[in-house]
């Protein structure tokens, strides 16, 4: 760290660095720089977003179970009177006369067979997330008989609820942190592992690739689920264990296909150049190598973000994943995909957050390559 | 180069080896045995099953045993689909995986590679992002989402494509299923070929034949693509194992009697034979498609050599 | 290439036969799973029963709306003393080689489910014949079971003990009769399609895993005339919204699960084709009374006040579940109405106050306040419930939290022992009868008390019940069980489960039941 802060502090260095090249290069692509607001506006909103809802990820409204998005309050005019009646039914309360006022409070004039409990006839109102501010007025003939005034709690839900009546808006916004982390982390701990051990592997070549390769076959071919089960009963549910899982199994690939470019970049005149002046297997590998391993690296780069959030939903159905009421994107998805028919906004609007960060990160990924191509500079 | 292969060949065997080994004994881990119900056995009935599939006896041994009847090519019975051997239940959907998985290889080759390389050539151009954003999203829907919505489109609304079924490998009945296990790696293929064909286009040999007037079409196909395609090659070898072994999801959604669904049936049901089956199944396929990799990366650049 | 190669001339063929038999009707029939096995003596599951139900015919069968009829026998005679059945058998009663079916076979049947070796997971639905227990856990000879044939049509069972339930037992898939030549000759192959001979209304044709099994109809089935259907595909299902998908466009005539997430656009797009029905099954959570915390009765019973069932069934399951207060759901036979906990009918806000005073009288505070994790098998209703029953106790200061995991480890660990609060569990009744729930109880009851409730006046009332033979006195004994347990709280029960079908218009006499069964032999459908 010291050293680049050492760099831009001293002016007189020849030239411009590889770095700055390319992130020059990087902000001058339109598509890579609106994909990096988009994608840091969905951080943003991920990690603040909840704290300035309305409502809690984990609330449960329990007269609202899976309502449709829409940009008006609920309750809809006609669900008032239904809603107030079925409460006045459990309250064993009838209702004599039943009135909606201009300033959004309902009135109804209400008896009872046996003597009404203010207390509870208030409760009864106040729990259901129609009703506010109920009060009991004018208990005449004995106590049985009594008005009931009701404030109606209007609310928004612009991504509509989920099957216990939470709202989706702050759902798919907490999701998007924990999606977001592992898609990005786990992808990070992936190509890492995956980059030194399959250049490593290609260029020293011989018995050592064949070892090292035989060693990728096997993780490879080993049944994962069983894997995955084997975590939760030794380790119980955590989150760094996620990492370790989708790590495990997502460098595989990564590993491979480093490899394979770097079979055919050894060969090239550079590499032997490098070779023949006496330096080192390390220094070749981080100069010469790895660089040009970069383009194929960031195309999968950018397949294996989804991949992983994906997988993250496999595994808390294993019950190594996220637990409720916490949930991901790809949990979110998951469950939308089972209410397809009967509610679409269950997959739909978590489905625009992912594909909105992936679009973002594909041409992210895209500007990346093409401002790191060596043969560019 | 028969040497390399056999050499190759040969250092299977202690892979498949350990595979086997270290499969054995980590499913064996698992709480819950094949023979767990929601309603618990009677012990004695517990312990006469376990007996008929030698259970009974001590894991070393079990191991042995197992290793003899693989040796004799025999993966035992399997101990959820109690009628069948794991041998019948893979002769029946191994097929019907490997064609649909190859089906949708040769789709996702054909489609990606002809996106890819149109992309390539009009780099940041309209016609690249647009290429790129459609391949976009072909990865971004997963498949759990891409398969219903298609059933629910041509099949319940239109009512062109039956819903589901295999129905003994009838055309009508693969095409959904092709188009949702092809999607992705049309995408993938795509982006790959796009990427290094971009590459190769700079690169020197291309330049100079283009020097040397060439048509354009001949330098694209000759030169660039041969070095553009590696990438693609160390994808797909994976990605075919993968794909020619089914997938649980698609073959679920869609009711097709492929081997996908044994990875996860054979794990829930803690089928022990089925699972060591399909670990036994993709560990050949992987090694196999690896290969091919190592082989078709020394044909197309002379400069890979094999060691 | 080979492989292509023969699908394609398989696809020749089917195309072939499918027109050659242009008129035959085939009953396209959703089935949630594959059977493990079609071996009877075998399966343990409700999914398997409905294939060997078409295939097989008992001593005694179910009527099209779910009621015990005469099967192979035509009628039976009971001694006084409640022990010895003897059965007649009806003269038609053929196996589909022509074969006629015989005493000895069932003589051969019973004998085989019941030898230790055939490694049977349900012969003790069997136990109430006599020495049936002792051979089946290898303490005796098997040809000491009470199972004997006076001549080829008559067939004698003597039991150990008055079992008022054990016509209802007979017509349980284990007490299926097998064919005896093939058992002995091609021992445990005798299911293949090659091999196999039944005596039911149809015949097995073809099994290919994950994809469809076949049966045809069997023209030497005494009843084969009033048989519409010429062969039955019998589907699994496992993904419910692949096959709600697949009944909307017409591929599946009717399927035994609907997927319970879409209940609304279940009911609003299939309206009377989906069907609800009462099963005999309740949904419940059992409760670890081994956990110092949880040890008190009132403190389970608290957390058990809490819950609002009502809301539960309507708007979590949708109206597909109904809210229980009982363990033993009603409509059983041999009992009158079930138990009911003292404060069903009791204002869900006086329960919470009630619940709270109770946590509250224990010691639990809002700065200590009693912390619950449920555990539950992943299903997403499952989870739904959790979520919504975590919300209700948070009403009563109990801080609950969630933790799902797959089918097998979940049971696994509620089975040994293991280290849980609160666990999600479902029993659905072998057969109507109270002491089919009630036995869940039994303190030695190992493998499904899960709650490990130890109660010695429950399993002495519950002795004593299985001792008498007057029914309306069992039934006050098994009520008073029932009562006992109820009060005790070691699980919590929460709503009995519906049966729950999608079935085409086009199909007839497929009658909703408490048992859910439903014969292929009755049903018709217009093509």
């Amino acid at each position: 760290m010291s050293d680049t802060s050492l760099d831009t502090a001293t002016p007189a260095k020849l030239g411009r660095s590889l770095w700055d090249d390319a992130r020059d290069r990087l902000l001058a692509n339109k598509a890579a720089v609106t994909s990096i607001i988009v994608l840091a506006v969905i951080a943003v909103l991920s990690i603040f977003g909840p704290m300035f809802l309305p409502h809690q990820y984990d609330t449960v409204y329990r007269d609202y179970t899976k309502v449709p998005a829409s940009l008006e309050a609920y309750p809809r005019q006609d669900q008032v009177e239904p809603a107030f009646n079925k409460i006045a039914k459990r309250a064993r309360l009838s209702i004599e006369s039943y009135k909606m006022r201009e300033d959004g409070f309902v009135e109804a004039q209400v008896t009872s067979k046996r003597k009404i409990k203010e207390r509870n006839a208030k409760r009864h109102f106040d729990r259901s997330d129609l009703f506010a501010d109920t009060m009991v007025q004018g208990l005449t003939d004995g106590g049985k008989s009594a008005t009931i005034v009701s404030r109606i709690n209007y609310m928004h839900f612009y991504f509509g609820t989920d099957a216990n009546g939470r709202d989706l808006l702050s759902r798919t916004l907490i999701a998007g942190r924990v999606s977001l982390t592992i898609g990005l982390l786990a992808t990070i701990v992936a190509i890492s592992i995956g980059v030194i051990y399959g250049a490593t592997s290609g260029y020293l070549g011989g018995r050592v690739d064949l070892v090292m390769m035989r060693v990728v076959d096997i993780l490879y071919s080993l049944p994962f689920i069983f894997f995955v089960i084997m975590l939760v009963v030794f380790f119980g549910r955590n989150f760094v264990l996620m990492f370790i899982a989708v790590g495990a199994v997502e460098w595989l690939d990564m590993a491979r296909i480093v490899r394979g470019q770097t079979l055919s970049i050894k060969r090239q005149e550079y590499v032997q150049a490098a070779e023949a002046m006496g330096i080192t297997d390390r220094g070749i590998l981080k100069r010469h190598i790895i660089p040009n391993t970069l383009g194929p690296v960031v195309v999968y780069m950018t397949l294996l973000v989804p991949k992983v959030i994906l997988l993250e939903s496999f595994l808390s159905f294993l019950g190594l994943g996220v637990q409720e009421p916490m949930t991901s994107w790809g949990v979110l998805i998951s469950e939308g995909a089972r209410n397809l028919e009967g509610a679409s906004w269950l997959l739909i609007f978590p489905s625009i957050f992912l594909t909105s960060t992936l679009f973002a990160l594909n041409f992210i990924g895209d500007g990346l390559r093409d401002a790191l191509d060596p043969k560019d500079r | 180069m028969l040497r390399y292969v056999t050499g190759r060949l040969l250092s299977a065997i202690p892979t498949l080896f350990l595979i086997i080994t270290i499969s054995f004994f980590l499913i064996r881990v698992a709480p819950g045995g094949p023979f767990d119900l929601e309603r618990p056995l009677e012990a004695k009935v517990m312990e006469n099953l376990n007996k008929i599939y030698n259970l009974d006896k001590s894991l070393p041994e079990q191991y042995l045993l197992y290793l003899k009847s693989v040796l004799h090519g025999d993966f035992g019975p399997s101990f959820f689909f109690r009628d069948f051997s794991i041998n019948e239940l893979f002769a029946k959907s191994l097929p019907i995986s490997m064609q649909l998985g190859l089906t949708a290889l040769t789709l996702a080759l054909i489609v990606g590679g002809i996106l890819g390389i149109t992309a390539a050539l009009r780099q940041n151009h309209s016609v690249d992002y647009s290429v790129m954003a459609a391949a976009t999203l072909g990865v971004t829907i997963p498949n759990f989402v891409v398969a219903p919505c298609l059933t629910l489109v041509f099949g319940v609304w239109l009512g062109w494509l039956p819903v589901g079924g295999w129905e003994g490998g009838k055309f009508v009945n693969a095409v959904l299923p092709v188009i949702t296990l092809a999607l992705p790696q049309v995408a993938v293929v795509a982006r790959l070929t796009r990427g290094s064909m971009i590459e190769a286009l700079r690169s020197n040999h291309v330049r100079t034949a283009r020097a040397y007037g060439l048509s354009g079409y001949t330098i694209i196909v000759v030169h660039a693509l041969r070095g553009a395609i590696l990438p693609v090659v160390s994808y797909l070898g994976p990605a075919a194992a993968a794909l020619l072994t089914g997938s649980v999801v698609i073959e679920t959604i869609f009711g097709i009697p492929g081997i996908g669904r044994y990875f996860v049936q054979g794990a829930l049901n803690r089928d022990y034979t089925l699972v060591m089956g399909t670990v036994v199944v993709v560990a050949c396929f992987v090694i196999i498609f690896n290969i091919i990799v190592d082989l078709v990366y020394a044909l197309l650049d002379p400069r890979v050599r094999f060691d | 290439m080979n492989s292509l190669r023969t699908t394609a001339i398989a696809t020749l063929l089917l195309a072939a036969t499918s027109l050659g038999q242009a008129n035959a009707t085939t009953y396209n029939r959703g089935n949630s799973a594959d059977p493990e096995t079609l071996d009877q003596h075998k399966t343990s599951t409700t999914y398997e029963s409905v294939i060997l139900r078409d295939l097989y015919e008992g001593l005694v069968t179910y009527s099209a709306d779910g009621k015990l009829v005469p099967g192979v026998a035509k009628s039976y005679e009971l001694s006084k003393d409640g022990l010895v059945y003897t059965f007649h058998f009806r003269d038609d009663a053929k196996w589909s080689n022509g074969e006629p079916v015989v005493a000895g076979d069932f003589v051969f049947s019973f004998r085989r489910i019941l030898t230790p070796e055939t490694g049977a997971k349900y012969a003790t639905v069997l136990y109430p014949i006599k020495n049936a227990e002792a051979a089946a856990t290898g303490k005796m000879d098997v040809k000491e079971i009470g199972v004997k044939a006076i001549d080829d049509k008559t067939l004698q069972i003597t039991l150990n003990a008055p079992t008022p339930y054990f016509i209802g037992l007979l017509a349980h898939q284990s007490a299926l009769p097998v064919y005896p030549a093939t058992v002995k000759k091609y021992g445990s192959d005798f299911v293949r399609p090659e091999h196999i001979v039944t005596n039911g209304a149809f015949t097995l044709k073809s099994f290919v895993p994950n994809d469809a099994i076949t049966a045809v109809k069997n023209p030497y089935f005494h009843d084969a005339d009033t048989v519409r259907i010429d062969a039955v595909k019998y589907y699994p299902t496992e993904d419910r919204s692949a096959a709600m998908r697949r009944f909307e466009a017409g591929e599946l005539d009717t399927n035994n699960d609907v997927p319970l997430e879409q209940i609304d656009y279940l009911k609003e797009t299939f309206k009377d084709q989906f069907h609800v029905a009462p099963y005999l099954g309740t949904y419940y959570y059992a409760i670890n009374t081994q956990k110092e915390k949880l040890a008190d009765a009132d403190v389970r019973r608290a957390l058990s006040m809490a819950i609002d069932r009502d809301y539960l069934a309507e708007d979590i399951w949708g109206g597909t579940m109904v809210a229980a207060y009982s363990f033993v759901p009603p409509g059983i036979a041999n009992y009158d109405s079930p138990a009911r906990t003292s404060w069903a009918d009791m204002d869900i806000l006086d329960r919470e106050d009630k619940a709270r005073e109770i946590l509250e009288s224990k010691g639990y505070t809002p700065a200590h306040p009693l912390k619950i994790e449920i555990r539950y098998n992943t299903s997403e209703n499952h989870k739904n419930t959790a979520v919504a029953i975590a919300d209700m106790w948070k009403n009563i200061g109990v801080e609950a939290t969630l933790l799902n995991t797959d089918a097998k480890t979940h049971y696994a660990n509620l089975r040994d022992g293991g280290d849980f609060d609160v666990a999600r569990a479902g029993w659905i009744g072998d057969y109507s009868d109270p002491q089919n729930f009630l036995f869940l109880g039994l303190s030695d009851n190992k493998g499904l008390n899960y709650a490990k409730y130890n109660n010695p006046a429950f399993d002495a009332v519950m002795a004593k019940a299985a001792k008498t033979v007057d029914l309306k006195e069992r039934a006050k004994l098994l009520k008073q069980a029932e009562e006992m347990y109820l009060n005790d709280v070691p699980n919590i029960s929460l709503l009995y489960y519906s049966s729950k079908n999608l079935v085409s218009n086009k199909v007839h006499g497929f009658k909703d039941n408490l048992l859910d069964v439903h014969l292929s032999r009755y049903i018709s459908i217009d093509r």
